[in-house]
């Protein structure tokens, strides 16, 4: 095994330690990034449904202003996003380089994304078990927390999931601004390094990555879904 | 318990205004059945909806209790709310949660403390006769299963009043009746005031005391079922009357294999039914009757029914057979006259 790997894959054996370094940092900008995403996404998400008409507190102009302001993040292409933002981060976190710097982009790139998809899924919510719950007397806040959220949550848990997939490849691209990680160490080492199986190895630990957090976000839906 | 005074709905969309309710005066008594049937359209669901403010009304007063509930501000309503069960035709169970769960709902939000979910649930389960199926989530029941959880959730604060949103039009003849035996029995048992609405006349005549017949937002009949459905005003209410008492109607292919005659479709309602008329027609007018097809059915304690019978002879003989029918109270239509053609 170990004369296979020095014999057809010597930059790996040799940059080991490098890579177990990316697979942690890849790890850490995408699961803080999700964090925040789903931090902020989700009740943005709750609020473009709520707000809007006939639904538990219309507020046209507000949801309007909202909804236009996602659809700007989300329209701006990934790569633009992480440059316009860099003096943001510089002021925020007092530099615009590192994995922080790129939690920064990716949470702005996807945070939107994940308000959409909650708003999808909150839309799902039968229109009678608010009824239902109103009936009994429940506040607004009461039918979020205790039917809305808990109702949507399977679609919402796919939604998070779909999130976190897009997370790792634009964490790739968050190489730009030094981020480190898997991508960009197939980019830097085995792309412009020509260290084929470089390129090869860290592929194919996104690959695993991207089939693993799919394979678990699609257990934990389908074990909350008891519809 | 419930009053409505003057109650006016309308809704608006782009397209103009629809009334939904026009002035409805209404009152219900405490510890009844009171049931509201009509057709789709006829605003029967606005108007339980309006019972516990889920629809505001555009004129007039709800009064529940001692609560005028249009002036209650939001807080209040939410509070007022908590004492008026809801149960409805779809269930709205939440799928999320296990039965014992949904049950507990009302009680998370009215705050009743959580240590005293526990004992409240299961008799709120026992009570429905499903103690089994706590840990069941809904997907797993059966909807006259569904329903029953939706009573027992609907029950969990004491409520005063159980309004009843069409809650047996999705469920079978048979799940309906075991539903309504529940109603009747938890109106026995708690002393609860049940409010429902619907467009099987089945439900009505099962377990309703009083009953008012609605048409284009408006209460068109009301009163006892038995006085109402004994002395139908309407043509609505005849309508309704008819679905628990079989098909008015003779089939076209009867109707052309007839031969001359006088052909009549005569009616019963109340004691009309009960007495040998037909017997009697024969012996007083001296007539030969042939009995078609008929139908007689009881509801409450009246007998309904309609009975097709051809009267061979001339138009004297019609004319003293209609007559005589009329006298002892039978509604009689002719629906082929020995002068040649029908009535109708």
């Amino acid at each position: 095994m170990n004369d296979f790997l020095v014999t057809y894959m010597p930059a790996v054996v040799q940059y080991w330690d490098y890579i177990v370094k990316a697979i942690w940092e890849t790890i850490y900008m995408v699961s803080v990034s999700l964090l925040f995403s789903a931090l902020i996404g989700i009740p943005l998400g709750v609020l473009l449904v709520i707000t809007s008409r006939n639904h538990l507190l219309p507020m046209p102009a507000l949801n309007q202003i909202l909804g236009f302001v996602i659809n700007i993040l989300r329209s701006i292409p990934y790569i633009v996003l992480v440059i316009i933002l860099i003096p943001f981060s510089r002021k925020l976190i007092g530099t615009s380089i590192g994995p922080e710097a790129a939690i920064i982009s990716l949470v702005a790139g996807s945070a939107p994304f994940v308000a959409r998809l909650v708003e999808t899924a909150i839309r799902e919510v039968n229109r009678g078990v608010i009824e239902a719950a109103q009936s009994m007397g429940a506040s607004n806040w009461q039918i979020i927390r205790k039917i809305l959220i808990p109702e949507a949550l399977p679609a919402i848990v796919s939604g998070i999931t779909v999130t976190a997939v897009g997370l790792i490849g634009y964490s790739a691209m968050a190489g730009v601004v030094g981020a480190g990680g898997l991508g960009a160490m197939a980019y830097t080492h085995g792309f412009n390094g020509f260290k084929e199986d470089i390129l090869f190895v860290t592929t194919l630990l996104l690959i695993l990555l991207v089939q693993g957090v799919q394979m678990i976000g699609d257990a934990i839906s389908r074990k909350l879904d008891h519809r | 318990m419930i009053s409505l005074k003057n109650v006016s709905k309308v809704f608006k969309n782009r397209f103009g205004s629809v009334h939904a309710l026009d002035g409805i005066d209404l009152s219900i008594n405490k510890g009844e059945i009171f049931g509201i049937i009509g057709y789709s359209g006829a605003g029967k669901s606005t108007l339980v909806r309006l019972m516990n403010l889920l629809e505001a009304p555009t004129t007039g007063d709800v009064i529940v209790g001692d609560t005028r509930l249009t002036q209650l501000p939001p807080g209040q309503l939410r509070k007022a709310r908590r004492k008026i069960g809801m149960v409805f035709q779809h269930f709205n169970l939440l799928w999320s949660r296990t039965v014992a769960e949904n049950v507990a709902l009302p009680l998370e939000i009215a705050g009743v403390p959580k240590r005293e979910h526990a004992a409240r649930v299961k008799e709120l389960l026992e009570l429905v006769g499903l103690a089994d199926k706590a840990d069941a989530y809904p997907s797993q029941l059966s909807g006259g299963q569904k329903q029953r959880v939706g009573i027992a959730r609907a029950l969990a604060n004491h409520p005063d009043v159980l309004l009843c949103d069409e809650a047996t039009s999705a469920l079978d003849p048979k799940t309906t009746d075991s539903i309504l035996d529940l109603l009747k029995e938890i109106n026995r048992k708690l002393g609860l005031t049940i409010v429902l609405i619907t467009h099987e006349m089945h439900v009505i005549e099962k377990i309703c005391d009083r009953v008012a017949v609605m048409e284009s937002g408006r209460i068109i009949e009301l009163g006892d079922v038995v006085e109402v459905f004994s002395r139908p005003k309407t043509t609505t209410t005849r309508q309704f009357i008819s679905q628990v008492t079989g098909s008015e109607q003779l089939d076209d292919d009867v109707l052309r294999q007839i031969g001359p005659g006088t052909l009549l479709r005569c009616t019963f309602l109340g004691d009309a039914a009960s007495q040998a008329v037909i017997s009697q027609l024969v012996k007083e007018v001296g007539v030969e009757v042939t009995i078609i097809q008929g139908q007689i059915k009881r509801l409450k304690e009246i007998a309904f029914g309609t009975l097709y019978i051809q009267v061979p002879g001339d138009i004297d003989v019609e004319a003293r057979t209609v007559a005589y029918l009329k006298k002892q109270g039978v509604h009689v239509d002719v629906l082929q006259s020995v002068e040649g053609g029908g009535a109708q």
